[in-house]
């Protein structure tokens, strides 16, 4: 067998979804192994089935997801203007718009022994995307436009390591027994944004608004806001205080009450307001006491499963599970800000009316107040533990079917999703991490789209 | 025989590589510029192109901002039935940079469309031979004075904005810009209005094309209302009369018809420039103004018994006859009756929501006279016959007639009067501040008065110390563009929190 394994690719790519000067794209790739096993001083280890060192390099490019976005179209209004014909531009020429390219560096181990019962692989990659893709990007409206379709924003490194094991402890003449693992991490790490790329975005913090800040060779899916410390219950809670917790008292000796003192509005919190935490002590909740929150990325992602076989039947299930990750649940938020007309969660019925209620809800407040403020209030922990499936198969003895003409026959019942272990409010903590909007700063929002199925499917299968 | 071919191999990828039409593939639908500008009846819906996204095409187009900028922060309206948060923000002075009301994006789209026109439509001279020179400097005309007023708007409204006189084609022309200074702005309005003027037609052919194109008279309406914000009396004056002596307008009859054939019907002889909505595109304000649910506006009564005092000896007949029934309807919950009526007495179904948006009007010229001599020395006694001339139309009665003949008095008369005749016309803010502002703030009193009846009363001491800060007078840059332009647009001052 071979010892020594290399070869390489390039390839040359033109894409009629690119104008003129960037249309083609050249992409190369390398690999190679090494079997170490092959090696003479490994000659001994016989349970040794093959152990080898691998090494990657490929580029790739992505495309935009749409045909004929570079070009500056024009179209009529859905309406007549004095009964004439009315064009306008629907989109600019995008002539700059470039490959969205991707690199990947992949270092991996892989081990196979004891007659295949124990496989270990174990890799490590550095993928960089250049060129990133942006998908309608705000640009500054006095251009007449207020965004742009596809845009390159930016560099973004993916760094991280994945591990998986799978071993056959058990087996059998009439039974035999499996059990995998996985487990990886991911670090993503944002490297370059393009000109006019904003770091910082809503800078005014609005009811529903968190402040959106990406800072180059960090993560992106970090969260800001204020911190919640629940609601106004009582007249002494109202009061400003200093860093040592003395009562701020103004130039006449009176005391000074919370406000909320922000871009030119002066609110001053009351009873059954919710009470966001006065980082600074000045008395004022504005821009400076908005702190870090959270983060979207998981520290860890993986799975585990089994199968198992007994005579005709076998059972197998798969588990996975995503850990420390946060997730902003929106659509809390919006069902229990209380500020409009839209129906409410059955959480606000528990709202602070009174003075002397002890409650974790605000007051309502139809169209007005700054109870529902970005905070930590609306921020959880989308951990979770998911039982992704369980299967139940039986194989129709040979003996049995044959007697029909039948050559094989299978029965088998599998349910997916149907178990959820989590600690997540949302009706999903299995979210995309990937932004909803197409921007780089809403990572990790949840908004309720339509969550995964739990299936239950019964299946039997015969071959003639 | 091997490397041959491998030199085979490398010519056909340059071949396909040279090839820079092969992988050129056009869209399904809709036109690509490169096939568009290329007859005479391209630049004309290109022009229509313009006019058209007056009325939607963006985020906040001109015809929704007109009002919104005009009214809101004003004393004429009042909250209504449906929540606005944007609306209750400004009525309470607490306007932040993410106020739906202080997008621009109409406006801008509007520029970028003429600046397209101005770019594109001079090489088509050289493709259709039947387009010639002369027709397109009368839609040079039309397109410039329309960009002259898109930023006559902007400048009042946020006192500076980044002046864009080239059009976004593409990526490559996207740029983020700073603001220029008020003067930088006011000097580009009347270069491109002095360069318009020879250009734009006086008669597009049709009654309706008059009112609902740009004309030779509506440049000069603008020029006046320019030179009214820079007090340039004597030029507004001779702008005014430009129109006036014209003949080419009237004021329509106050009688029983009025209403109908300037409000409900449009383009009357009165209409300079209206806004053409149809059946095709309905006006927004019908929605806003009637008193169904989702309705935001309704009249503000107590500047409404200010403007037209309830007099129990009069007759209804002595009526004002802006007043009940015409500008608001005091039976219908104070709608804002303008847009609703199909009469006096009657409302339109909602689907008939098609009465223009009146930008200017032949009594908006008048009074802009009225205002110009008000202010030149010995001009009082001219003034009092241009007002009388609009309130004799109006049957205006004595109650609200004044004895003014200096230029205080009669800069309040003025004021109240163009209240009264451009009830929610997009005006009242824009007269408030204009007086206002004029001699150093001489009469911020009107803006005190403003701020005392439409204000809740919570919030009137801290309304009227912001409306000290002239800075306040105009309206932040939402925070999005702030951000898209980061870090050369300078937020206005006022709304910047100091850290």
């Amino acid at each position: 067998m071979d010892k020594y394994i290399l070869s390489g690719s390039l390839r040359y790519e033109g894409n009629s979804k690119f104008d003129a000067s960037n249309r083609f794209g050249l992409f190369k790739g390398l690999s190679g192994a090494w079997r170490v096993s092959g090696e003479n001083f490994l000659e001994f280890a016989d349970w040794l089935n093959d152990m080898r060192l691998r090494f990657s390099y490929g580029e790739n490019g992505n495309k935009p997801r749409k045909e004929g976005m570079f070009f500056n179209n024009y179209a009529t209004f859905g309406w007549n203007y004095l009964g004439y014909n009315a064009v306008y531009p629907t989109n600019m020429q995008l002539e700059n718009l470039k490959w969205e390219s991707y690199t990947s560096y992949n270092y991996g181990i892989s081990f196979d022994a004891f007659d295949s019962r124990l496989l270990i692989e174990a890799d490590y990659y550095q993928n960089r995307t250049e060129d990133m893709f942006g998908y309608d990007v705000n640009i500054p409206s006095s251009t007449g436009i207020s965004e742009i379709n596809i845009m390159n924003i930016g560099v973004m490194d993916n760094v991280g390591w994945d591990f998986s094991i799978r071993t056959l402890p058990i087996k059998k003449a009439d039974y035999s027994m499996t059990f995998d693992f996985n487990i990886a991490k991911n670090y993503n790490i944002l490297r370059e944004v393009a000109d006019g790329y904003p770091l910082e975005r809503n800078l005014t913090l609005g009811n529903g608004q968190y402040k959106n800040i990406i800072q180059i060779d960090n993560p992106i899916g970090s969260f800001y806001g204020y911190r919640y410390n629940g609601v106004y219950t009582e007249e002494e809670q109202l009061l400003a205080r200093d860093v040592n917790g003395n009562i701020i008292a103004d130039p006449n000796g009176d005391p000074v009450t919370m406000v909320y003192d922000f871009d030119n509005v002066r609110y001053p919190f009351q009873l059954g307001d919710a009470m966001y935490e006065d980082v600074n002590n000045d008395g004022n909740i504005s821009a400076q006491d908005i702190v870090y929150l959270g983060d979207a990325n998981p520290d860890f992602t993986g799975g585990f499963g089994s199968l198992m076989k007994y005579k005709n039947f076998s059972f197998n299930y798969f588990f996975y599970f995503r850990y420390g990750n946060d997730i902003i649940n929106m659509t809390r938020m919006q069902g229990e800000k209380m500020h409009n007309f839209d129906n409410q969660l059955a959480s606000t019925l528990k709202r602070w009316r009174n003075p002397g209620d002890e409650t974790d809800i605000p007051r309502a407040m139809l169209g007005s107040g700054y109870n529902w403020l970005g905070s930590d209030r609306f921020v959880e922990d989308g951990s979770f533990l998911r039982l992704k499936y369980i299967t139940l198969t039986y194989n129709v003895p040979k003996s049995f079917s044959q007697r029909m003409g039948i050559s094989s026959m299978r029965l088998s019942t599998t349910m997916n999703n149907l178990l959820t272990y989590t600690n997540y409010t949302g009706q999903d903590p299995e979210i995309n991490i990937k932004s909803n909007d197409g921007t780089i700063y809403t990572v990790g929002y949840d908004n309720s789209s339509t969550p995964v199925a739990r299936q239950f499917t019964l299946n039997l299968s015969v071959t003639f | 025989m091997k490397r041959f071919k491998y030199y085979v191999l490398i010519s056909i990828a340059m071949v396909m590589g040279a090839c820079s039409d092969w992988l050129y593939l056009e869209p399904e639908n809709g036109i690509t510029v490169d096939e568009f500008w290329q007859s005479e009846q391209d630049v004309h819906a290109g022009v229509m192109g313009c006019y058209a996204s007056l009325l939607g095409g963006s985020d906040h187009p001109f015809a929704e901002a007109v009002f919104n900028w005009g009214e809101l922060r004003a004393d004429m309206v009042a909250p209504f039935r449906s929540i606005d948060g944007g609306y209750f923000q400004i009525n309470q002075s607490e306007i932040t940079p993410d106020n739906q009301y202080v997008r621009w994006n109409g406006a801008y789209f509007t520029i970028n469309l003429c600046n397209t026109v101005l770019e594109k439509a001079p090489p088509v001279l050289d493709i259709d031979g039947a387009f010639t020179n002369e027709e397109l400097q009368r839609y040079r005309g039309e397109v410039l004075t329309l960009r002259a007023l898109m930023y006559f708007y902007l400048v009042r409204v946020f006192n500076e904005v980044p002046l864009i006189l080239e059009a976004t084609t593409s990526d490559a022309r996207v740029e983020r810009h700073s603001k220029a200074s008020r003067e930088e702005i006011y000097t580009q309005i009347k270069k491109d209005l002095l360069e318009a003027e020879p250009l734009i037609p006086k008669d597009h052919g049709s009654v309706d094309e008059n009112k609902g194109r740009l004309t030779w008279y509506t440049l000069k309406t603008i020029q006046a209302d320019v030179h009214l914000w820079e007090d340039d009396f004597g030029l507004a004056i001779e702008a005014c009369d430009a129109v006036i002596n014209s003949g080419q307008f009237s004021l329509v009859r106050g009688d029983e018809y009025w209403f109908t054939e300037l409000f409900v019907e449009g383009n009357s002889p009165e209409a300079i420039f209206e806004l053409q909505f149809s059946q095709e595109k309905l006006n927004p304000y019908y929605d806003w103004f009637s008193s169904n649910q989702g309705a935001r506006y309704r009249a503000n009564v107590e500047t409404i018994e200010y403007l037209f005092p309830f007099n129990i000896m009069a007759l209804p007949e002595d009526a004002d006859i802006r007043s009940d029934g015409a500008s608001y309807r005091s039976t219908d919950s104070y709608s804002l009756w303008k847009y609703l009526g199909a009469d006096r007495f009657t409302a339109k179904p909602s689907n008939e929501a098609t009465s223009n948006w009146i930008v200017y009007r032949y009594a908006d010229v008048l009074l802009m006279k009225a205002e110009a001599l008000a202010n030149t020395e010995g001009g009082g006694a001219d003034a009092q016959i241009l007002i009388n001339q609009v309130r004799e139309r109006a049957n205006a009665p004595d109650d609200t007639e004044v004895e003014a003949t200096d230029q205080y008095s009669l800069t309040t008369y003025i004021v109240d009067e163009r209240a009264r005749e451009f009830a929610f016309e997009g005006k009242r803010w824009f007269d408030l501040l204009r007086n206002a502002r004029r001699d150093n703030y001489r009469r911020q009193d009107l803006i005190t008065d403003m701020v005392l009846r439409t204000t809740p009363p919570q919030k009137v001491e801290s309304a009227l110390s912001k409306y000290q800060d002239p800075r306040f007078h105009y309206f932040p840059i939402h925070s999005d563009e702030i951000e898209a332009s980061f870090p050369l647009l300078e937020q206005n001052s006022f709304y910047v929190t100091e850290e």
